[in-house]
């Protein structure tokens, strides 16, 4: 006979092993089995999303792309995206920094404060700028800018996530190496530190963009006539006869946030490999 | 005074905890001055508020004739050469030795000539397209000095610059460190605790404990006429005896071993303990020119250390302690000594160096209470 299995799971029996996997193999089928579909039906050359398939059509992109409404909301989308994906990162790293480095008071306090909205219900960030932003305390009205700051609010705490550790895994003593060696605070900033927190920046900025790009709660409790793209598709699938040119822009979406979300730890492990010359 | 850096009633405290008490030093331009203690005893500390990395909180920091007390480290015409490098991960070994240069706004051809010089003289010309993390420790150690000499500082600050090396590369560079000293004729301010390196590289040497200086000489003084029991206990191998005093002749404390044989020192006491050293090549294997009163002790030989030029003996007392003999390898008369042989040990009654009085009656147990020698062993031992 072989050698004996040396998996990691000694306490499982092989039937076990093998539910376990099975067990497996259902969750990840329910797990992408809707966007796999997706995919499908944007290439199905027929006007309902729904199976026998009825050959292979371009068309549907072609038609997404012609759409006004839609290019305008995912133009809307990317803007918001964008600027709140990189406001999110330098709040981030501002914040972060001081609390990096030891001797802040109350930095337990600090931290808490800055992670909080990871667990405050989206839905209630969403009412509280509502009420804030129409008649409240500050009413600069709905709209792209309301949403972004939204946006903001949620994403800073995944920035922060992801640039503190960085920033407190390098050494102190660089900075004072730099400043030793004549730098001012600044310099120390652009020549030290920045270089080497750059793929954690990114990585941040990535993650920050996926959260604000799909994003429904916010973007639809504070939309006015411009609709983000998720909060038009939403509404788009309520009339049948628009479905079909929204799917392949969702498609392109999902696949866009997938690769973000990858590549963002992947480009932030490889550069800071590459960085360092390892 | 006079000097190129002075500290004159230097005092740093953190909270409570005063890390550095009322120092005075001055180290003259050109000087390889190290400082020297166990750990914890503010070395470090002392070394950056030369640099200007902490702000002193009474006394003042005087560089080159200038008050720079609070002057900050990018101000100061000194350079720290960090116990774990500093380098910068992210530039090659030419961006990092460039870089003070850079920030100064030194001219393009300048920088580079001057780099290049600073490279040469660490002996790492081929590495300068490499980072950092390809180097090895003692090509890192060679950056960290580069990076700071290619300043030319009025004195470069070391902090343990060779802690984090193995024994043989550590002598390697110590040589090195001490060549380039004499080369640049750059002031070194080096701190170490190994006491050997103290002694074989440097002008002077200040021996601190618990944040105060307890003696500042060069090499030779400070082995030869420690001015405290801590710097005898501190300095040299650490040969410590716990004498019961059961008599005094002649202003010369005794300890009946058994018969005719007895521990000496010059001292008072008539009764209780005593602590001595003693240093191991100031005892002999025979009892010849030492005197009426000299030490002359049986002992069972515990290890034998050939060591070329000498032998080291470690050899267990009837006290309960344990002496490092050195031994030259010059007559062949005598015969080998061998691991489990007794041996007798003499040494003059005035090369018993006092280190604690115990009360009469009281064993000589409490007398480490000064943190002599036993205080190093925290961090790895030369002689270990
Ligand atoms: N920033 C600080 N805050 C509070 N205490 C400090 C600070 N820096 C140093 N100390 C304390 O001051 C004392 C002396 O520290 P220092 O680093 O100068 O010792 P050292 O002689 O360099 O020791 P070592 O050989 O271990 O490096 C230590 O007890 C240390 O805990
Ligand atoms: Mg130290």
């Amino acid at each position: 006979m072989g050698a004996r299995d040396s998996s990691t799971f000694v306490l499982i029996s092989p039937i076990g092993k093998r539910v376990l996997l099975v067990f497996f193999a259902v969750f990840l089928v329910f797990l992408y089995l809707p966007t796999i579909l997706l995919v499908i039906f944007s290439f199905n050359d027929s006007t309902v999303a729904a199976f026998p398939l009825d050959g292979f059509t371009l068309r549907w992109y072609e038609l997404s792309w012609q759409t006004g409404e839609i290019r305008q909301s995912l133009s809307a989308s990317l803007k918001v995206a964008v600027a709140s994906a990189a406001i999110a990162t330098l709040l981030a790293l501002l914040g972060s920094y001081p609390l990096a480095r030891r001797n802040v008071r109350f930095r337990p306090l600090m931290s808490a404060l800055l992670l909080v909205p990871l667990v405050v219900p989206t839905v209630v960030v969403a009412v509280s700028l509502l009420t804030m932003f129409q008649r409240g305390a500050i009413p600069i009205g709905l709209g792209l800018p309301s949403i972004m700051i939204g946006h903001v609010i949620i994403a800073l705490p995944f920035a922060v996530l992801i640039l503190l550790p960085r920033i407190a895994s390098i050494d102190r003593r660089l900075e004072e190496a730099a400043s030793d060696l004549g730098a001012n605070g600044l310099q120390t900033f652009r020549f030290v530190l920045l270089p080497l927190i750059f793929p954690s920046i990114i990585s941040a900025f990535m993650i920050a963009f996926v959260f604000s790009i799909d994003e429904v709660v916010i973007a639809s409790f504070l939309s006015s006539e411009q609709p983000t793209y998720p909060v038009y598709l939403y509404s788009g699938l309520k009339f049948p006869e628009k479905t079909q040119a929204l799917i392949p822009v969702a498609t392109i979406m999902i696949l866009i946030s997938f690769l973000l979300a990858f590549g963002a730890e992947a480009i932030r492990r490889y550069g800071e490999r590459k960085l360092e010359g390892r | 005074m006079d000097g190129h850096i002075v500290l004159s009633a230097v005092t740093k405290a953190f909270g409570d905890n005063v890390v550095v008490d009322d120092i005075d030093l001055s180290i003259a331009e050109g000087e390889f001055f190290s400082m020297l203690g166990p750990s914890g005893c503010g070395k470090t500390t002392t070394l950056r508020m030369i640099a200007g990395f902490e702000v002193p909180t009474l006394g003042t920091v005087t560089l080159q004739g200038t008050d720079v007390t609070t002057v900050p480290p990018a101000k100061r015409n000194v350079n720290m050469v960090f116990q774990a490098y500093a380098l910068f991960p992210h530039m090659t070994v030419q961006e990092n030795v460039e870089f003070g240069l850079k920030i100064k706004k030194v001219g393009r051809d300048e920088v580079k000539s001057r780099a290049a010089e600073a490279i040469r003289s660490v002996q790492l010309e081929g590495f300068e397209k490499r980072k950092p993390a390809q180097l090895s420790g003692g090509q890192q150690q060679r950056v960290a000095l580069a990076r700071a000499l290619v300043n030319r500082p009025a004195a470069l600050l070391l902090d343990e610059p060779l802690g984090a090396l193995d024994l043989k590369l550590r002598k390697e560079m110590q040589l090195e460190l001490k060549e380039i000293q004499v080369r640049t004729g750059t002031t070194f301010v080096y701190v170490t605790h190994d006491q050997e390196e103290a002694l074989t590289m440097s002008d002077r040497i200040a021996v601190m404990n618990n944040g105060i200086v307890e003696q500042c000489a060069g090499p030779r003084e400070i082995y030869e006429h420690p001015a405290t029991a801590f710097v005898a206990g501190f300095i040299g191998t650490s040969n410590l005896v716990n004498m019961r005093v059961d008599r005094n002749a002649g202003g010369c404390a005794l300890m009946d071993v058994s018969e005719g044989q007895r521990i000496a020192a010059l001292s008072d006491q008539g009764s209780g303990s005593l602590q001595i050293t003693v240093r191991p090549e100031k005892i002999h294997l025979s009892p010849e020119g030492l005197g009426d009163n000299a030490s002359s002790v049986g002992g069972r030989i515990a290890d034998v250390v050939y060591l070329g030029s000498m032998t080291q003996l470690i050899v267990d007392l009837p006290t309960g302690d344990r002496l490092t003999v050195h031994r030259l390898n010059d007559e062949a008369a005598v015969a080998d000594p061998r691991v489990g042989d007794t041996i007798t040990l003499h040494w003059a009654a005035q090369n018993s160096f006092v280190i604690a009085v115990g009360a009469a009656g009281a064993n000589g147990g409490s007398a480490t209470a000064h943190g002599a020698p036993g205080d190093n062993s925290e961090r790895e031992d030369p002689n270990a």
